[in-house]
């Protein structure tokens, strides 16, 4: 199929005007939900569309979007609600900001053909506490589509009725977990759900509920208008259509890159975003946000799916793609991933609230010179002891990526700085 | 349900018509969802939440103080203690670790005559640590005066700084700001308090 109409969702962001009405009409914004309620498509097509594009989530679980729709029931008698997941914060990412910021209305239109598809009235969408720009611009974008007709009663004149509500976070890297988001914005400590029951029976208010991320519902416009074949023929056989990479860290060129899920590591770091400043050598790349196991310079011919990132150990997450060279320490920066977890973890289960401490407790003591000859083998040991559903939600989980890659990969860089001699003298970066 | 001084909190008369706005988005039943967007608009009143914002947030949601206490504790960005005028929230996360993140941080506790965790003698900077801001492609970074300051070096943050201290800007023009200061702005300023700090707020770190 042809890469030419790319990219999709981030097509618009560098045009001025994008984030306003009449920019985004300019740009093609609300022609998908227009063409729904023209051709009075039936909600369960829709569903079907999203089905066969293959499309999933883009906020880290990589989930078919269709089959999560699917589960909510039809006929339920009382409110269903979508919770739009706007509170980026696994580390590294910063493509959903971007998209909120710059195209917000082309957000409300995938908002709009997903309520429409699962016959849900009332959306909420959270937005990180910490985004600003995003929030005012989203908030702008809401005023302008209520007043022309785009959201509330009778939309477009054909008798759908919805709305959106926005609401700001506070600061918590959980509640971009879909339960603790639910629990944040029913005005609790964001602490994550046992499921099931899933949010698609008992989400909000302990009603149907869909969570879906905001890149992911940034798509549905372009697959309503071009078919889901045409979104299918991007990327490859289940990891279909692109993905907004946001590569930091190492790189001359950081930012969201949009490119096909077929897209090899090497490609993104070297040919889009300019490769490694000063010549240097390529040590670890992150591939999908923090949660994600590293992976070291000889990996990088994989492609960036969902499905070739998980063959080699690793995961596409969020879509984050961090960058280290070989002046990295990566004692420290496994140290400074294990603290934003423990920093992070809400405290619930033990595992978890417990294994991320020690780990960091036990990293910092190395760093600190006092490591000792055990203590690899006793994070590890730790980590076995975190993950694998012993907890409520996958923090825990996301937390043994970095620890467990780092210390299996680089571990000659432990055992030097437990020899007290470490390899990168000056703590790398 | 008054602040140290005797005096009974309340909304400003624009802060109850945000704050009724902001109970309309909820189903009638669920106005407990309403709380942690109460909170930020009560600290933004306030100052910060002291026990006697927290019992009138309570009181205006009919929930329990401590209740009101135990979401306001899971949350970053909602303060029990008094914070500076400008709250520099400066990310320390990977990305911006590899790109210098603990320079800023030690400029800025120089700079400001502060560690992390405490606030200027004048009142006007604290500063703090963050995990990932979501800004990576512009690190080093921080937030403050609800925008991501990014591209930080500690050239643009001590023009950024002395402007703060003038009170010439408060850095609410809407945009991310990419910390470039007034070229015409006089290159030296008074810091916070004078002393020399002597950690980064993480006494491990070397």
């Amino acid at each position: 199929m042809s890469v030419g109409i790319l990219p999709i969702v981030t097509k618009n962001v560098h045009l001025e005007d994008s984030h306003t009405l009449e920019g985004a009409r300019a740009n093609g914004v609300y022609q998908a939900i227009q063409k729904i309620l023209d051709e009075r498509h039936d909600p369960g097509e829709v569903i079907e569309t999203v089905k066969a594009s293959g499309l999933r989530g883009r906020g880290g679980a990589g989930f078919p979007t269709g089959v999560k729709w699917g589960f909510v029931p039809k006929d339920h008698p009382g409110p269903k609600y979508l919770c739009v997941n706007g509170d980026e914060s696994e580390p590294g990412t910063f493509k959903d900001r971007l998209l909120m910021e710059e195209d917000p209305h082309l957000l409300l239109e995938g908002i709009l053909i997903a309520c429409y598809a699962v016959g849900i009235p009332t959306a909420y969408l959270y937005v990180r506490g910490e985004f600003g720009l995003a929030y005012r611009r989203i908030q702008a974008a809401v005023e302008e589509a209520y007043q022309a007709g785009l959201l509330g009663r009778n939309i477009l004149g054909k008798g759908l009725n919805m709305e959106i509500h926005l609401h700001r976070g506070a600061g918590a890297y959980i509640c971009g977990e879909e339960t603790g988001l639910l629990e944040s914005l029913e005005g609790k400590r964001g602490q994550p759900r046992p499921k099931p029951p899933f949010p698609a029976l008992q989400g909000l208010y302990a009603s149907p509920t869909v969570v879906n991320n905001v890149e992911t519902l940034c798509f549905l416009p372009s697959i309503i208008n071009n078919g889901p074949e045409w979104f299918a023929g991007i990327g490859f056989e289940r990891n279909t259509g692109t993905r907004v990479f946001a590569v930091s860290g190492h790189v001359e060129r950081p930012g969201c890159y949009e490119l096909p899920l077929n897209v090899t590591c090497r490609e993104l770091i070297y040919d889009h975003a300019g490769g490694i400043p000063g010549g240097k050598q390529l040590k670890a790349v992150i591939p999908g946000g923090a949660s994600a196991p590293m992976i070291t310079a000889d990996e990088i011919d994989v492609q960036m799916g969902f499905d070739t990132l998980a063959a080699i150990g690793t995961m596409g997450g969020s879509g984050a793609v961090i960058v280290m060279d070989e002046t990295t320490d990566i004692v420290r920066a496994t140290y400074i991933l294990l603290r934003f977890f423990h920093h992070e973890s809400c405290g619930q289960c033990t595992p978890c609230r417990e294994g991320t401490g020690w780990s960091y407790r036990i990293l910092r003591r190395i760093l600190d010179g006092e490591g000792r000859q055990e203590d690899q083998d006793l994070l590890l040991e730790m980590a076995a002891n975190i993950k694998g559903g012993r907890c409520l939600c996958p923090l825990g989980d996301a937390a043994c990526g970095p620890l467990e890659s780092g210390i299996r990969k680089f571990r000659h860089e432990f055992e030097a700085y437990i020899r007290r001699a470490p390899v990168i003298a000056e703590g790398g970066g | 349900m008054s602040d140290s001084h005797g005096v009974a909190l309340r909304f400003s008369d624009d802060g109850m018509a945000e704050f009724e706005r902001i109970c309309a988005r909820y189903p009638e039943d669920r106005r407990r969802s309403a709380l942690i967007p109460t909170l930020r608009l009560a600290q933004e009143e306030f100052g910060y939440l002291s026990p006697a914002a927290i019992q009138y947030v309570a009181g205006l949601l009919e929930l329990s103080p401590m209740d009101v206490f135990s979401v306001t504790s899971f949350y970053e960005m909602l303060h029990t203690e008094p914070v500076g005028e400008h709250h520099l929230w400066i990310c320390h996360n990977l990305s911006c670790f590899l790109a210098g993140a603990e320079n800023i941080i030690k400029h800025l506790e120089g700079k400001l005559g502060i560690r992390v965790g405490e606030v200027s003698r004048d009142r006007r900077f604290s500063l703090a640590r963050a995990e990932c801001l979501g800004a990576c492609d512009r690190a080093p970074m921080m937030w403050c005066n609800d925008e991501l300051i990014v591209d930080l070096t500690p050239e643009r943050l001590d023009e950024l700084i002395d402007q703060w201290s003038k009170g010439t800007a408060n850095g609410s023009n809407g945009g991310m700001a990419e910390a470039d200061a007034d070229p015409n702005a006089a290159p030296a300023g008074e810091g916070g308090g004078g002393a020399s700090p002597e950690s980064s707020g993480e006494k491990e770190l070397p």
